[in-house]
Formats: C-alpha cells, sequence, structure tokens
C-alpha cells in the first residue's frame, strides 16, 4: 500500500500560486507578444500580488500571530512559508520592473517616452507646473509627522510620497503628501518631434514639492504603497442584516494590519527608517522597487489611442453557432440544449436570455444567481425591469464577493426597490454558482429554461474570460432549478437531485464516486481516463483521490490555470497525472470535468474549481453535459487544449512549470483556435444562407 | 397572448417534523404534472408532544415560510389552494390561536384535519397508485400501514373491501418521547420498546393474523427514512412504487437491533433525530411483518400533500374516483356493523329505503352525495348498539359510532352520523340532547333532515321482515305519499310509520303517509 499523504507528494498553496504569477510574468518577458500586451501582463502582475498580499499573506501573518504554526499538507510552517514567498517575491519584482525597464526602452522606439526630469523640454517643464498649480495643489494634503502630529493613516492599496524637509533653522522633519487617487495616474505632456511623452502624478508632484512646504528645503523624497490586510471579516451568525454588516466590514477594510511597504529604490536611509518604524513592517515585507511603484497604471495606459499595432487586434465575440438561424431563443433553446463558449462566442446571448425573459407577457418568474456583475449591469437592469413589469423576480445577491463588496451593495439595493426578491446570500457560505431559470407559462403549460455557466453573469469579464454556458429546456434540470432556488430561498430543504449536484452538500461525494468510478472499472488494457480542466486543485482529499486513482492505473490529464498542489510525475502516486497550465490572452475560466466511465462517457461543467472553499464553504454546482453534439464539442474543447503548444505550460514534478517542447509539433495556440472555429462556423453557415435566403423580405413582425 | 387559464393547485401540509408544499398543473381528465415540490424541516411535532403547545417563536418560523410559500404560489399566479395541518397543530392546547396568528401574518386559513381523515387522504392516493399500476389484487389481502409522527393507521383491504380498520395514537414521535434520552441510548431500549409497541397492536394482532396477507403497503414520512437506510437508489424520474424484498428488511432489521443510537448515527449516517425516529419505524414494521406473514412490502413515495392534491382534483372533475371510495367507506361501516352481530337484512333494507326516499325528496331536503353518504353510513349501522344493550339501544349506537374508527370521515361528521343514528328510534333532535345540543347550527339542520328520512325509512321495515318489496312516491302540495308494495299484512310498518313520520313533518313542512299499493286511501296516517 503505497502512502499518499506524504509532505513531499504535496506542493505549497502560496508557492503554487507564486508560480503563476511567474507564468503571467513570462508572459510579459515573451518577446513574441507584442509590446502593449506585455506591458498589461506588467499590470496584471501587479494587481495579482496586491491581492495576493491583501488575502493570502494577510491570512497565513494572522494565523502566526493566533499562534498557530501548524505545517501544510506539504509540510511547511506559516513561517517557514512567509520566508519563501518574501525570497520568491523579492526575486518577482526585480525581474518584473527589469522587464518593465525592457518594454518601456522598446517603446521609446515607438515613440512613446516616459521622461525622466532631467530631460523635460522647457515646454514641457512649463504644463507641469501649470498642471500642478490648476490640478493637484488643489486636491493635495500635506501631513507633517512630528512627535505631535502622528503618522497618519493611509489608505490600502494608497500611493505616498514621503519628504526630509529642513526649516531655515536647520531642523528637520518629515511629511507625507499622498498622490491623489483621483487624478490620473499617468499624464500626457505636450508631444515633441511627434513623440508622445508621459510623466507619472508622483513626479509632478516632487517637482514641485517646494511649493507645497514654503519656507523648507526639501532634502529628500521618496514614494512609496502601502498594502493591508483586507479580508472582511463577519460575524455572520450573530447578524440579522447581512447588509450593513458588510457595509461596516468595508469600512474596516481600509484600516487593515499592513502587510507589505513598497517604496522607491535608493531611498534616503532616515525616510526609509522613518517608514518602517512608524508602519511596523518587518525588513522581508519592504520592497525597494526600482521604478515606478503600482504598475496597474498600465492596464488603462496599455490602450493608448493610435497604437492598435502594438496591440492584439480584438477578437470580436461570434454569434454562437448553436444559434445561428435561430429565431426565437426560448424555442431554440427547447428544440435542442444549446452550448456556448465565451468569449470566442458572444456573451449576448445570455443578456438576451434574461432581456427577453423581463419583458416577455408569459415569462411569470426569472430567479438568478449574482456573483459578480459589470458595473451599470444590463443583467441588473434587466432583471429590475422584469420586476418593474411585473414579474416575480428572485435574486441572490453574494455581498461577499471579494473586493465588489461595494458594487454589490449597491445594485442590490437597486435590485430591492425595484420590486424583486433579494436574497443577500447565505449565512456562513458564498454563492458562487451561476444560474439562471426562467418560468414560462406557454399557452396552457408551464416550461422552465435554465442557463448554467462556469462564469459570472458579467458581460465585460465574459469578453476575456473563457468560460462555458449551457441553455437548456430539459424538465429535470428545470424541476433541480426551481427546487435549488427554493432552497437558496430557504423554503425547502435540499432534495435528491435529478442532474445537479451542489456544493457544500454532494459534490465532493459526487467527485469522490465519479473518480472512484474510473477506479472500478481501470484495467491494465483499458485504463479509465479523466480530463479536469480547472482553475485551481488544492483540495487535499480530492488531490488524495486522483493519487489513488494513477496509483490504478486511471490516465489523468489536468489543466490548471492557477493553484495546483498537486505534484505529477511522483512514482506510483502520480505517474499517470500531467497537468497542463495555459496563460494566454483570455483568462482561462472554465470548469469541465470528462470521465471515461467504462466508454459510456460522461461530462460535467461546473462552477467549482477543486479547492476546500469551494467543496465545503461555497454554493457550487456541478451539471451534466448531455446532448451528444455538445458532448463531442467539449471534448474537442479539451482535446485543442492539451494540444496546445503555444502557451501551455506543463507542471515538473519537482514543481516548476516549463514550456512544451515544440520540436515536430505544429504550433497551436488553443485560444485562437478556439476562435477561428467560432468565425468559421459562421461563415460556413452564412454562406449557405447566401444561397438560401437570398432574397428575405420583411414583414410586420407576428406578434 | 392566449390567455387560456392553467389549472393549478398548491397544497400546502403543516406537518410534525416537515412543511411541504406541492404545485401541480392538471387538466379535465385528471393528468397532473407536479411543478414544485418542497419540504422543509420543522420541529412542531416535537414541541407539541412535550409541552402540549406550539410555541409563538415556531409559529413565527412557520409564517416565515408559508409567506416564501405564498411567494410561490403568487408566482404562478395560483388561486387555488389548500392549507392543512396535522397531528402537531391538532393536538396542541393553543390550536386556535396558531391558526389565527397564522390568517393574521399570511392570510392562509389552515384547516386542521383528524387522524381519520388524514389517514383516508393517504389511503386513496396509495389505493389509487397501486390500482393504476395494476397492483390491487381481486382476493389477496392488501395491509396498509401508515405511520406518522403522531398516529399509526392500518387498513386491511381484501376481496374488494374494508376489511378492517384501526388507527391507533401511536406514531413515532409519540413513541420518541414516551422514552426518556436515557432510557433511549440504553442498550436495553430495542427490547423494551418492542414489548411496549406489541402491548400497544396486540389487538390488531389477534384480528390481521387470522388474514391471508398478501402485500404489506408502506406510507408515512418515516417510510423514506426507511428507503435511505435500505439504501435504496430512488430514482426521482420514475418515482411511486418501490419493492422491498422481505429479506432485505429483515437484514436491515438485524443491522438495527441490539445496536445504540450512537451507533445506528454512525452506521447509516443518520442525524441523532432521523436515528431516533427510524428505531420506532423498523420496529414497528418488524412487529407488523412478523405478524402477517405477508410476501412483499412495497413502499410508495407519496405522501399527504399528494392525497390533498388528488382529493381536490377528483372533486373537481368529478372523477369517478369518489364513487368507488364511497364504495370503500361503505364497506368499512358494513364491516363494523358485522363486527357488532347486526341485522344484515334489516339494514340493508332500511339503507335501502332511506337511499330511495332521500334521491326521491331531493327537492325538498337539496342534499348531495356527502350528506347521502351520511344517511346511507348512519342506516347501515343505525341498530349496533343492540350489542351492547337492547335497552337504549340509540344510545349505544351513537356510542359505538363515536368511538369506532370509520373511514373517511371527520370527527365533526362522525358526530353527524352518530346523531342520525341516535334519534332513529324514540326520541327526536332536541336542543336538551347533549349529543344534540353541541352540534353547529348547519349540523343540526343536516341531522334532523336525514333523521326525519331515516325514521321513515326504519318504519319501513319495523317488523325486521323486509315485507315491502317495492316503494314509489309521490309529493303533492304539501302531501308526501308512500306506496308500497307487499303481499303481507304491513300494520305494524303503518302504525309505526304513523308514529314516526310526525317528526318528517316538523322538519319540511310536510305530512307523509304510507299507502299498500293496491289500496286506495282510507289509510291509516
Amino acid at each position: 500500500m503505497v502512502l499518499f499523504d506524504r509532505p513531499e507528494n504535496f506542493i505549497n498553496r502560496e508557492l503554487s500560486w507564486l508560480q503563476f504569477n511567474k507564468r503571467v510574468l513570462e508572459e510579459a518577458l515573451d518577446k513574441n507578444n507584442l509590446l502593449l500586451e506585455r506591458l498589461k501582463f506588467i499590470s496584471i502582475v501587479s494587481s495579482n500580488l496586491d491581492e495576493f498580499f491583501m488575502v493570502r499573506v494577510a491570512a497565513i501573518r494572522q494565523q502566526l500571530e493566533a499562534g498557530l504554526n501548524k505545517p501544510d499538507p506539504s509540510g511547511l510552517t506559516p513561517k517557514e512559508q512567509l520566508l519563501q514567498i518574501a525570497k520568491t517575491t523579492h526575486d518577482m519584482v526585480k525581474k518584473q520592473y527589469r522587464c518593465l525597464k525592457n518594454i518601456l526602452r522598446s517603446l521609446t522606439k515607438e515613440g512613446i517616452f516616459f521622461t525622466p526630469a532631467s530631460e523635460l523640454t522647457n515646454e514641457q517643464r512649463a504644463f507641469i507646473d501649470q498642471y500642478f498649480y490648476e490640478t493637484v495643489y488643489p486636491v493635495i494634503t500635506p501631513m507633517a509627522v512630528d512627535a505631535s502630529r502622528p503618522f497618519p493613516f493611509l489608505a490600502n492599496r494608497s500611493l505616498n510620497l514621503a519628504m526630509l524637509l529642513q526649516s531655515s533653522q536647520g531642523e528637520t522633519l518629515t511629511a507625507v503628501v499622498q498622490v491623489p487617487s483621483v487624478l490620473p495616474r499617468i499624464i500626457e505632456l505636450p508631444q515633441v518631434n511627434d513623440t508622445h511623452h508621459f510623466i507619472f502624478l508622483e513626479e509632478i508632484i516632487k517637482l514641485n514639492s517646494s511649493k507645497i512646504f514654503t519656507g523648507y528645503t526639501i532634502k529628500s523624497t521618496a514614494a512609496f504603497r502601502i498594502t493591508r490586510n483586507a479580508d472582511l471579516f463577519l460575524d455572520e451568525e450573530e447578524t440579522d442584516d447581512l447588509l450593513t454588516e458588510v457595509e461596516k466590514s468595508l469600512r474596516q477594510r481600509r484600516w487593515g494590519e499592513p502587510v507589505r511597504l513598497e517604496i522607491e529604490e535608493n531611498t534616503d536611509k532616515q525616510i526609509h527608517n522613518f517608514l518602517s518604524s512608524a508602519l511596523d513592517v518587518n525588513v522581508d515585507d519592504i520592497y525597494a522597487i526600482n521604478g515606478s511603484l503600482d504598475t496597474t497604471a498600465f492596464m488603462k495606459f496599455s490602450s493608448l489611442d493610435g497604437y492598435d499595432y502594438l496591440r492584439n487586434p480584438t477578437l470580436i465575440p461570434q454569434h454562437p453557432e448553436a444559434l445561428i438561424n435561430k429565431g426565437d431563443l426560448f424555442e431554440a433553446i427547447k428544440e435542442k440544449d444549446i452550448l456556448v463558449h465565451h468569449p470566442y462566442e458572444s456573451f449576448d446571448c445570455v443578456l438576451e436570455f434574461v432581456k427577453r425573459a423581463a419583458t416577455d407577457p408569459n415569462v411569470l418568474a426569472i430567479k438568478q444567481t449574482l456573483y459578480r456583475v459589470s458595473g451599470n449591469s444590463p443583467v441588473v437592469q434587466a432583471l429590475a425591469q422584469a420586476a418593474e413589469n411585473g414579474k416575480q423576480v428572485t435574486v441572490l445577491v453574494e455581498l461577499k464577493a471579494r473586493f465588489d463588496e461595494e458594487n454589490n451593495i449597491l445594485w442590490a439595493r437597486r435590485l430591492d426597490e425595484a420590486g424583486c426578491h433579494v436574497i443577500y446570500g447565505l449565512v456562513g457560505l458564498k454563492t458562487h454558482c451561476k444560474i439562471t431559470l426562467v418560468v414560462r407559462r406557454e399557452s396552457d403549460e408551464i416550461f422552465r429554461y435554465v442557463h448554467l455557466g462556469t462564469g459570472n453573469y458579467n458581460d465585460n469579464t465574459a469578453k476575456f474570460y473563457s468560460d462555458l454556458g449551457l441553455f437548456t429546456a430539459n424538465a429535470q434540470f428545470g424541476v433541480d432549478a426551481s427546487t435549488f432556488f427554493n432552497v437558496l430561498s430557504g423554503y425547502s430543504d435540499p432534495p435528491l437531485w435529478n442532474k445537479i449536484e451542489a456544493a457544500p452538500l454532494g459534490l465532493r461525494k459526487k467527485l469522490y464516486n465519479l473518480i472512484q468510478n474510473e477506479i472500478d472499472y481501470s484495467t491494465s488494457e483499458n485504463p479509465g481516463h479523466i480530463i479536469a480542466k480547472m482553475n485551481s486543485l488544492i483540495d487535499k482529499d480530492l488531490i488524495l483521490k486522483l493519487y489513488e486513482a494513477s496509483n490504478k492505473g486511471v490516465t489523468i490529464d489536468l489543466i490548471v490555470r492557477g493553484i495546483c498542489g498537486l505534484r505529477p510525475g511522483i512514482p506510483d502516486v502520480s505517474d499517470n497525472i500531467t497537468v497542463h497550465s495555459i496563460v494566454g490572452r483570455f483568462l482561462e475560466h472554465s470548469r469541465i470535468f470528462y470521465f471515461k466511465n467504462n466508454g459510456d462517457e460522461k461530462i460535467f461543467l461546473s462552477s467549482a474549481d477543486w479547492m476546500t472553499r469551494n467543496m465545503d464553504r461555497r454554493v457550487e454546482l456541478l451539471f451534466p453535459v448531455e446532448d451528444k453534439d455538445n458532448m463531442k464539442r467539449i471534448k474537442e474543447i479539451l482535446a485543442i487544449t492539451l494540444s496546445d503548444t503555444l502557451k501551455t505550460r506543463i507542471l515538473q514534478s519537482d514543481g516548476t512549470y516549463k514550456r512544451v517542447d515544440k520540436r515536430n509539433k505544429n504550433i497551436i495556440e488553443s485560444q485562437l483556435e478556439f476562435y477561428s472555429m467560432a468565425v468559421e462556423a459562421i461563415k460556413e453557415q452564412t454562406k449557405h444562407n447566401s444561397k438560401d435566403k437570398l432574397f428575405q423580405p420583411v414583414y410586420k413582425k407576428a406578434e | 397572448m392566449s390567455k387560456l387559464k392553467t389549472n393549478m393547485l398548491a397544497t400546502i401540509h403543516l406537518g410534525s417534523e416537515q412543511m411541504h408544499m406541492k404545485i401541480v398543473q392538471y387538466n379535465k381528465e385528471g393528468q397532473i404534472k407536479p411543478i414544485e415540490h418542497l419540504s422543509r424541516s420543522v420541529n412542531l411535532g416535537e414541541e407539541t408532544f412535550k409541552t402540549g403547545k406550539v410555541s409563538f417563536s415556531s409559529v413565527n418560523e412557520v409564517c416565515n415560510l408559508l409567506k416564501g410559500f405564498k411567494r410561490l404560489i403568487n408566482e404562478y399566479d395560483i388561486t387555488e389552494y389548500k392549507v392543512v395541518a396535522t397531528t402537531a397543530l391538532r393536538e396542541a392546547q393553543n390550536k386556535q390561536y396558531i391558526v389565527d396568528q397564522i390568517k393574521v401574518k399570511t392570510n392562509f386559513d389552515v384547516q386542521v384535519i383528524d387522524v381519520s381523515e388524514e389517514i383516508f387522504l393517504k389511503y386513496k392516493i396509495l389505493f389509487k397508485n397501486l390500482y393504476e399500476s395494476g397492483f390491487i389484487p381481486q382476493e389477496e389481502g392488501l395491509l396498509f400501514t401508515d405511520i406518522s409522527s403522531g398516529g399509526l393507521g392500518i387498513t386491511l383491504y381484501k376481496n374488494n373491501s374494508i376489511q378492517y380498520l384501526q388507527n391507533i395514537n401511536m406514531g413515532t414521535l409519540r413513541i420518541k418521547e414516551n422514552f426518556s434520552k436515557n432510557q433511549r441510548e440504553s442498550l436495553h431500549f430495542l427490547n423494551a420498546l418492542e414489548e411496549y409497541i406489541y402491548s400497544v397492536i396486540e389487538v390488531i394482532a389477534n384480528i390481521i393474523c387470522n388474514y391471508k396477507i398478501r402485500y404489506l403497503v408502506l406510507s408515512g414520512v418515516e417510510t423514506q427514512l426507511l428507503l435511505e437506510m435500505l439504501k435504496r437508489n430512488i430514482d426521482k424520474a420514475n418515482l411511486i412504487i418501490e419493492h422491498i424484498p422481505l429479506r432485505k428488511f429483515k437484514s436491515l432489521y438485524n443491522q438495527v437491533k441490539n445496536k445504540n443510537i450512537n451507533q445506528i448515527m454512525h452506521e447509516f449516517n443518520l442525524t441523532e433525530r432521523k436515528a431516533e425516529i427510524a428505531i420506532p419505524t423498523i420496529v414497528l414494521y418488524n412487529k407488523i411483518i412478523n405478524l402477517t406473514e405477508v410476501d412483499k412490502i412495497i413502499i410508495l413515495q407519496v405522501d399527504l400533500v399528494d392525497g390533498i392534491v388528488h382529493d381536490i382534483i377528483d372533486r373537481r372533475i368529478n372523477s369517478s374516483w369518489l364513487t368507488s371510495f364511497d364504495k370503500h367507506i361503505v364497506s368499512s361501516a358494513r364491516m363494523l356493523a358485522h363486527k357488532y352481530s347486526y341485522d344484515q337484512a334489516h339494514s340493508e333494507s332500511v339503507e335501502c329505503h332511506s337511499l330511495f326516499l332521500f334521491d326521491k325528496l331531493k327537492k325538498l331536503h337539496g342534499y348531495g352525495q356527502r350528506e347521502r353518504l351520511f344517511l346511507q353510513i348512519s342506516s347501515i349501522l343505525h341498530d349496533i348498539g343492540k350489542f351492547v344493550n337492547l335497552r337504549r339501544h340509540y344510545f349505544y349506537s351513537y356510542r359505538l359510532i363515536l368511538s369506532s374508527d370509520i373511514m373517511g370521515f371527520s370527527d365533526e361528521e362522525k358526530e353527524i352520523i352518530a346523531n342520525i343514528a341516535y334519534y332513529h328510534s324514540k326520541s327526536v333532535p332536541a336542543n336538551s340532547d347533549a349529543n344534540y345540543a353541541e352540534l353547529n347550527d348547519e349540523a343540526k339542520v343536516t341531522v334532523s333532515k336525514l333523521v326525519a328520512i331515516l325514521r321513515l325509512a326504519d318504519a319501513l321495515d319495523a317488523s325486521h321482515n323486509q315485507k315491502i318489496q317495492d316503494l314509489d312516491v309521490t309529493l303533492k302540495a304539501n302531501k308526501l305519499e308512500i306506496i308500497v308494495d307487499a303481499r303481507e299484512d304491513i300494520s305494524l310498518e303503518q302504525w309505526t310509520f304513523a308514529q314516526k313520520s310526525c317528526f318528517f313533518e316538523e322538519v319540511f313542512g310536510i305530512e307523509a303517509t304510507i299507502r299498500k299499493k293496491g289500496v286506495m286511501n282510507g289509510a291509516l296516517r
């Protein structure tokens, strides 16, 4: 009997995440990518790290402070984890800024300059001074720090300048100026010889610092940035009103303990010491930055006008193949289950589904779960409209969706006011599943239409997250969906489901059973086969179950974009397991599970990653795809994903990721492949159309 | 847009342990399509059994849930719905207050139904399902055993009629509350429980062991638990009928035997609450199985809400099931009469005459099928008191009817039937009689009108010799003439008729006379 549960069989969650961020950084480093795309990746590396520090590092820190020093499955104690995180992150940040420098240097060849203070033209300098006076000065608040004036409270992720001042009498003083977040971070300067010049806001302030503290000389200045613990703490059991509780804790978030201090490299020693003691951060948590702090500003910058040739051409989402030449959406769904692959295929059909339901006189009720939606979301608008049209609308709004809480409260109120029945989440659980139910009365009968997805009902992220969605009018799905909403509303206890499986109820067990089933069927002549695509795999028990399956000869292909705690290639433990990871232009987000089941293949889609939180502390759904054509299509999607050579990295048993050996292989970029498939499908269909329906008169639409 | 109103119906059951709601769609053919089924655990029963009352905090919980149910009812635009409560409310001392609170807070009218109504509703749906799947044998016996948290209902169906019927106040929760927690956790509990259960059902045992019974039909919420423990994969799509081989049940029983609650919880992965209910259920079923030597166990996945749904729809569409179930009711009454050694020929004659008169006098009384059934049952049972004592036999008839389980009637309805029997012979309804005074006004009128008819019918066989072969009536102006065909002398009948018909005139304002066919006028009044 092989012992699977040994520390060396697992990869630490945080280190695995850092590996993921490294893969993102590699995209920035990759000279095959276009310059502004690379800049975008630089920005993503930073925003990823921000969240990592605010949530993960903060959590480990808290564990440690609470006196917990229990090792994780890979045998690392929190203390050891923090050490390794610091070491890896310091290296990563150095690499990131070296890369940024290279990119910026390359951009100068394209006529894009980030001008250092020393190279400003007179005209530019005059512009800067005027900009400072007119725009910046009115919104800054300089704060001196001394015995009577304590170090000010600085908001999480805010950029600040520390200054060392000297009075005419010779006494020194420290002061802090917040770089106003209301102003654009990157400002364009007057052009020089048709080249574009830019400067950072903090540089403008620095250049004019003497005007802020009149009567003092500025000895030195340094930009710095604080990251704080930003996880919400809710006492859900004790609260009647989740809405106000979330609001309250949101205010607290800004006050969390500092977990990281980023500071300009070569900062004056005095300022350095002043900041580190005032903020009480360890040496390891101080990141000396060789460049501009907070590169998240480059995200917006990368969409700079006039430089399309430095960006990937926009891939316009196509009309879904299954809906081509289909008039009525409900009719089409009733005819056949419809599978949609975003963002290659447009998310509009999902919006259309809700919008149609909102105005259709036959629709009795709409029910939907919402996790993250875009600002001014058309989904929210449609739901509100539906309620105003007298439909019964039930919406579960997950207030606790991290970093979206503020947004969520706003539109939860909006829905409430419109007359929707709003459920503000469930005590102790985050509702992460994505399901919409439309109840319709057609002549004399009740019909239910269901949409289930792997991605959020967010029209913005749907443009760059790869997700799958299924529309169905299958009565058994309908009953399940109705009951599911009754369970969420607290009207019913969980039943035995017809088709779906839900966490935290039976999902974990269902997955065990599915894996066990492969083990049971697996023989040396006819080994079992599992393909599982997800964002993260860290649940220890599921990993152990996969080890058991591998050990029994089941072939397991995993496609895990982010964290993966499973270590492949260990003899007798995981030598039948491969782990692919794709970091590409679109964020891989779909969760797909394939089981060979001795030839009677089973395919499921899900909202859940294989993380402990998804299995035990979230409301998630897993649902089968049963239509033969749709199954075929998903198998094709999996096959193409697994054959990707360009954006795939393969996890090695030492925990590192290596690119695919491209020798003797066609170069395949799966995401582009999917896109061209979507385009081809449209072309194919319209070609037929041009013959069949060349003359298509338009009459007044029949009711 | 077509505005064809769908026929939709919602029924809600406030049970002791669960609240259920079922929403269905139905058509004129009686085809039913389920739309929603909700079931949510509540704790009403335990509270009632422990404290005798339902607390107001529980009422709030129930009301919140009912408001949610109402949302769904509105969602489907449903106008036809019914809310029914059973044991937990039935036995709560503060029943009226609770019903009132629910009305105030949710605007639902809760109807608290009696044990026998509950069992009959379930019996009907079970029978229907079995019949429709070709499961009702012609001659062999079917024993319906329904266990709920508050009661146990035993119904024996054989040879196309009800052979035996007994409702016992022994439900799973009640059993549980009979023993203290310590006792329940003791290793001797199972043994004690078996003895206790046997002591209660001994009487039944002595009767049903005389019948050859082929199928045992189990129902009730607890029965689902049994399926769970037998680890039957319940395929929800083709639900309804489950067969359990006897040996499977036996092995389950053996698995449970000699284990305490904790072990059972662990072994079957049950919550404590479920485990505590599972044990008495299994012990009870085992006892009954041992008594009957059945071939097969059948479990149906239907519950009270289904029963209510079918009951309402059957009435709505005037289903043929209505008359068939009335036949079951009548057979159960005959069975009861038989138990008290009734004069079958007389009883049948009275039944026949009174129904004839009832049907002929429709315009006079304005009653329908339900009242006809009251009259029929009281005709069958009017003399059973003679089994106890010939003196004041009407009084004993009244008592026996009240204290027997007759299928298909609520307690109130049984009061009506018993009162009709009470006044069949000497005295006539009067508020000086406590049994009559207790009735509400509407029931009093029902009793009086039906008594008036029953007295005439009884008079027509005063001699208990069934002399009258045929019967006809004419109703003209304020006179009712009954023309009878008889070969023998019917003086006794005529005299008795004259005596008993006064009340008829009192009630209907119509003079009733009897005339022998072929003899013109001059008859005795």
